[in-house]
C-alpha cells in the first residue's frame, strides 16, 4: 500500500520555519548564557525535529546538514565541548545554509552545494574537537549469534530464545512473536523450557520465566527472521542459525561504485558532477533562449510556486467556531426562506427580528474570518536580533535591541509586507543613527546604543515604532540641503515634523553624502512609498543629539475598512473613518480664498485647506456654498484637509475592491465598494486628497 | 478493526502524517502534542490499544511519558512504540529501559510504520 505524504510538505515547511526561528533566537540567547542547558536542549530539539521530518520527505540535503548541526549541539549539551563564540558562529552559518536549503526545497533559489559541503565540513571539524575532548561511548550493537551462508531457498532456521524477564512490562508478548514467525514459514518445533519457573509463592505473574527453542522452515531471507525479534533482542539471549544468502547490496550511485572499484577518485567524481549544468544554462549557451528570458521564466516559476504554497496556520479552535457560526447562518437563512414562502404582512416583526439575527451572524462571521488572517507581529520582529547582532559586529558598534508588543496582531499580508521597510529602518538606525562607542562616551551617553522596536494598537491602526538613542536629525542641515536641491524655498515656517518628512523625498534621500546631512541612509522614499501603499503612514520625531523615532502607522487589515459614507449630488463616497477628525458647517466669514494657496477654512484659528469633491471629480452637487453644506475634516500625514460634501449618510464597514485591478488608478480614489442598496461608492484616498490640497501650499512656499 | 492508537508528537506535520497513515489503515487515532497532553488524555479515559510517541518533546518528553504510562494500571501492558532517529542507539536503550515496546526509526515510510504497528498490536 503506497501512501502519498507529499501534501504534508506544506506543514513541514511552516514548521521548519518555526524551528529555524527557535534555533536563531536560541543561538542568540546562547551567546549570553552559554551554560544554559534548557536552552541548548531547545535548540537541539528544533534541529532534531527538522532532521527527522526532512527525512520523511526525502529532503536529504536538509537532513544531512541538520544532522551535523544536531551532532554538534548534542556534544554541547552533553558538555563534551564548551560553548564558544566560534562554535556559535559555525552554527549560525550552518543555520543560514539551512534556510537556503529550505527555500530551495520550496522552489526559491538554488542549492549552493559547495557552501553546504563547506558548512558540513565545519560542523564536522567542531565535532572532531568534541570527540578529541572525550572518547564517545560507542554504543555496542547487541550480540546476535547468527551464522549465515550462501544457501538459498527452503531451509530450516534454528532459533533459541531466552527472553528478558521484563518482557510483559514493555508491552511485548511472546505469542505475537510466534504469530509473526508463522507468517514467515512453518514452525516445525516449538519447544518450551519451563526449568526457570520458580515456586508458585515467589512467582511474579508479570515476569516471563519461559524460554523457547524453535525450528522454522522458511524461504525468506534471514534478515526477516531477525526482524521479528527486533524489539526483544536487547536483554534477551537469542541465537538464530541459518544458511541463508547474504543480504543484497544496498542501492549505490554510479559514482560510488566507480570510486569503490578504484576506477576514479572521489575528487574526479565531484569535478565531473560540478560540470552538470541546469537547463537554463544549456539553453542560453546553445542560444535557444536569452539570459533574460530564462531569468523571467525562473521568476515566474517562483511566483507560481509561491502562490501554490502560501498557507497559514490556524488554531483548530478558530475553525471550530467558524463552522459553528456557518451552521447558525444556515439555520437563520432557512428560517427566512421559510418565512418568505408564506409571508403575510403581520409577520413583519418576525422577519425584522430574523434579519437582525442574520446581520449579527454575518458580522460575527466576518470578524472571525478576519481574525484567521491575524498573526502576532512578533514573526516580523524575529529577524532583528540577528540583523542587529551582525550589523553591530560589522560596524564595531555596541547595540542593544529591545522589542516589545510582539503579541500585537495584524493581517498576515501586512506582516509580510512590512518586513522590508522595517529592516530598512532598523538598518538605518544601526548604520547611521547610532554613534560609535567613543563618540557616544564623549557625548555622555552609555557606550552601548539602543534600538527599540515597539508595536501597539492605536485605535483602528497598528503602530510600529523604531526608536534609537543616536545622533538624531539635524534640522538646519536638512533645510539647507533641501533648499540646495530646490525642494523647498526656505524652511522657516515649517514644523520640525515637516522638515524631517523631507528625508522621505525621492530627490532628497538619493542625494550623495546624505548620511553626513541627516544621519539617514538611502532609500527612505521607498520605505514611505511602501507603507503608504499599504494604506499607512510614516511619522518621524527626532531631537538632534538625542535620537530619532520613526513610527509606521498601518491599518489592521487591507481588505476591510471602517468608512463614513458621504453624499455629493447623486454620488456616494466613503471616507476611511480613521482619517476623520470632525465635521463642521462653516460660517461664511470662516472661508477665505488665498492667492496661490486655494481655498482655506478657519478651524479654531488654524487655516485648513479645503477641497470641493464635486470640483475634483467634475460631478454635480446639491450645494456649492460650504456654509450650506458640510465640511468633513480629515487628517493624513499629519496634515488636515477639509472635504466639502452635501451630507453624511452613515457609517459602515466596507470591503475594498481595487479600482486599479479592475479599471485603472484614479487620483484621490483608493478603491470602490458596493453599498447595501447595491450602489457603488468610491473610497477616497485621503493622503492623495491632502496632496492635492497641498500642491497649492508647496507652490506658494 | 476498531483499534485505537494514541499518537504523541510535538511536530504537527509528523502527527498529521502518522494519523493520516493510520486512519487510512482503519485505525482510530487520538493525538497529543506532548507527553503531558498524552498523560492528560489517558487520565481522562482514553484507552488506546497502542501508543506511538516521539522522544524529543517539550513539557514532558517521550521517555518520561513511557515511564508514566507504565505506572498506570490500565496501560501497564499497552504496547508503546517510540519514534526515533537512527543515530540514537542510546535512546533506544533508554526507551526500552523505561518500558517501550519497540521503535520506529525516522525516516520511515508508511508501510514500514504499519508493519511495525501490526507487529506489536495486541489481539
Amino acid at each position: 500500500m503506497a501512501v502519498d505524504l507529499s501534501h504534508f510538505q506544506e506543514s513541514f515547511f511552516t514548521e521548519s520555519a518555526e524551528h529555524v526561528e527557535t534555533m536563531e533566537t536560541g543561538l542568540l540567547e546562547l551567546e549570553e548564557r552559554p551554560t544554559d542547558l534548557d536552552l541548548l536542549n531547545r535548540i537541539f530539539r528544533a534541529a532534531h525535529s527538522i532532521k527527522g521530518n526532512a527525512g520523511m520527505f526525502n529532503l536529504t540535503d536538509i537532513g544531512g546538514l541538520t544532522h551535523q548541526m544536531e551532532n554538534v549541539l548534542d556534544q554541547l549539551r552533553n558538555e563534551k565541548m564548551p560553548v564558544t563564540p566560534e562554535v556559535i558562529e559555525v552554527l549560525f552559518r550552518a543555520l543560514d545554509g539551512l534556510k537556503g536549503l529550505l527555500e530551495a526545497a520550496q522552489g526559491q533559489g538554488e542549492i549552493d552545494q559547495e557552501l553546504i559541503k563547506k558548512l558540513e565540513d565545519e560542523l564536522q571539524d567542531c565535532q572532531m574537537q568534541g570527540n578529541a575532548n572525550s572518547q564517545p561511548a560507542k554504543s555496542g550493537v547487541p550480540a546476535i549469534r547468527s551464522k549465515s551462508s550462501q544457501a538459498h531457498g527452503w531451509r530450516t532456521v534454528t532459533i533459541d530464545w531466552v527472553p528478558l524477564p521484563e518482557l510483559f512490562q514493555r508491552g511485548l508478548d511472546p505469542a505475537r512473536i510466534f504469530r509473526d514467525l508463522h507468517q514467515l514459514g512453518m514452525v516445525k518445533v516449538l519447544q518450551v523450557r519451563t526449568d526457570a519457573l520458580p515456586a508458585l509463592p515467589v512467582m511474579d505473574p508479570e515476569r516471563c520465566y519461559l524460554s523457547w527453542g524453535i525450528e522454522l522452515e522458511t524461504d525468506v531471507p534471514i534478515a526477516k527472521v531477525e526482524a521479528v525479534f527486533d524489539f526483544v533482542r536487547d536483554g534477551s539471549e537469542l541465537s538464530i542459525m541459518d544458511r541463508a544468502p547474504k543480504k543484497p547490496e544496498p542501492y549505490k550511485r554510479v559514482g560510488d561504485i566507480l570510486v569503490e572499484e578504484g576506477v576514479v577518485t572521489p575528487e574526479q567524481v565531484a569535478e565531473s558532477l560540478a560540470k552538470q549544468k541546469n537547463l537554463g544554462q544549456i539553453l542560453v549557451e546553445e542560444k535557444k533562449a536569452t539570459r533574460q528570458q530564462v531569468d523571467k521564466a525562473l521568476q515566474k516559476q517562483q511566483q507560481l510556486k509561491k502562490g501554490e504554497t502560501a498557507s497559514i496556520r490556524v488554531d483548530t479552535d478558530k475553525i471550530d467556531k467558524l463552522i459553528n457560526l456557518v451552521g447558525e447562518l444556515v439555520i437563520t437563512q432557512s428560517m427566512i426562506t421559510d418565512l418568505g414562502e408564506k409571508f403575510t404582512i403581520n409577520q413583519l416583526p418576525i422577519l425584522q427580528e430574523r434579519i437582525v439575527q442574520l446581520e449579527r451572524n454575518t458580522r460575527e462571521l466576518q470578524e472571525r474570518v478576519m481574525s484567521i488572517r491575524m498573526m502576532p507581529i512578533g514573526s516580523a520582529f524575529h529577524r532583528f536580533p540577528r540583523l542587529v547582532r551582525d550589523l553591530a559586529g560589522k560596524s564595531g558598534k555596541q547595540i542593544q535591541l529591545m522589542m516589545s508588543g510582539e503579541e500585537t496582531e495584524l493581517d498576515k499580508t501586512l506582516i509580510e509586507a512590512i518586513g522590508d521597510p522595517l529592516t530598512h529602518l532598523v538598518r538605518n538606525s544601526a548604520d547611521h543613527g547610532l554613534e560609535p562607542p567613543e563618540e557616544r562616551i564623549a557625548r555622555g551617553k552609555p557606550a552601548k546604543g539602543m534600538i527599540r522596536l515597539h508595536a501597539y494598537h492605536d485605535g483602528g491602526s497598528i503602530c510600529i515604532a523604531v526608536e534609537d538613542d543616536g545622533r538624531g536629525l539635524d534640522r538646519e542641515k536638512i533645510v539647507k540641503k533641501a533648499v540646495e536641491k530646490s525642494i523647498i524655498a526656505d524652511g522657516s515656517n515649517m514644523s520640525d515634523e515637516e522638515v524631517f518628512q523631507l528625508i522621505f523625498r525621492p530627490g532628497f534621500s538619493t542625494a550623495e553624502k546624505v548620511t553626513d546631512v541627516s544621519g539617514r541612509g538611502v532609500g527612505m522614499d521607498v520605505v514611505k512609498r511602501n507603507i503608504e501603499g499599504l494604506g499607512g503612514s510614516v511619522g518621524i520625531q527626532s531631537t538632534f543629539g538625542k535620537g530619532s523615532k520613526l513610527t509606521l502607522k498601518l491599518p489592521l487589515t487591507l481588505a476591510i475598512i471602517d468608512g463614513m459614507t458621504v453624499r455629493v449630488g447623486e454620488d456616494n463616497y466613503i471616507i476611511p473613518l480613521i482619517t476623520v477628525t470632525e465635521s463642521i458647517r462653516p460660517k461664511p466669514h470662516d472661508l477665505q480664498r488665498i492667492v496661490g494657496k486655494g481655498e482655506v477654512v478657519n478651524l479654531r484659528g488654524e487655516w485648513v485647506p479645503m477641497v470641493r469633491l464635486y470640483e475634483i471629480f467634475h460631478r454635480p452637487a446639491d450645494f456649492t456654498d460650504p456654509s450650506q453644506a458640510l465640511l468633513v475634516i480629515v487628517e493624513a500625514d499629519g496634515r488636515r484637509v477639509a472635504v466639502l460634501v452635501d451630507e453624511l449618510t452613515g457609517q459602515q464597514q466596507v470591503v475594498i475592491k481595487s479600482l486599479e485591478q479592475n479599471y485603472r488608478k484614479v487620483e484621490a480614489i483608493s478603491g470602490a465598494t458596493i453599498l447595501g442598496d447595491g450602489q457603488v461608492a468610491l473610497i477616497l484616498d485621503v493622503p492623495g486628497l491632502a496632496k492635492l490640497a497641498r500642491i497649492g501650499h508647496v507652490e506658494a512656499a | 478493526m476498531g483499534k485505537t492508537v494514541l499518537v504523541v508528537d510535538d511536530s504537527v506535520s509528523m502527527r498529521q502524517m502518522v494519523s493520516f497513515t493510520l486512519t487510512g489503515a482503519g485505525y482510530e487515532v487520538v493525538e497529543a502534542g506532548d507527553g503531558k497532553e498524552a498523560v492528560d488524555k489517558l487520565n481522562g479515559g482514553a484507552k488506546p490499544n497502542l501508543v506511538i510517541t516521539d522522544l524529543n518533546m517539550p513539557n514532558m518528553d517521550g521517555i518520561s511519558l513511557i515511564k508514566a504510562i507504565r505506572g498506570m494500571a490500565p496501560h501497564k501492558f499497552t504496547p508503546i512504540l517510540m519514534l526515533t532517529t537512527e543515530s540514537s542507539d542510546d535512546k533506544k536503550k533508554e526507551g526500552q529501559g523505561a518500558g517501550a515496546t519497540g521503535w520506529i526509526v525516522k525516516p520511515f515510510n508508511p508501510d514500514q510504520m504499519l508493519a511495525t504497528i501490526k507487529k506489536v498490536m495486541p489481539g
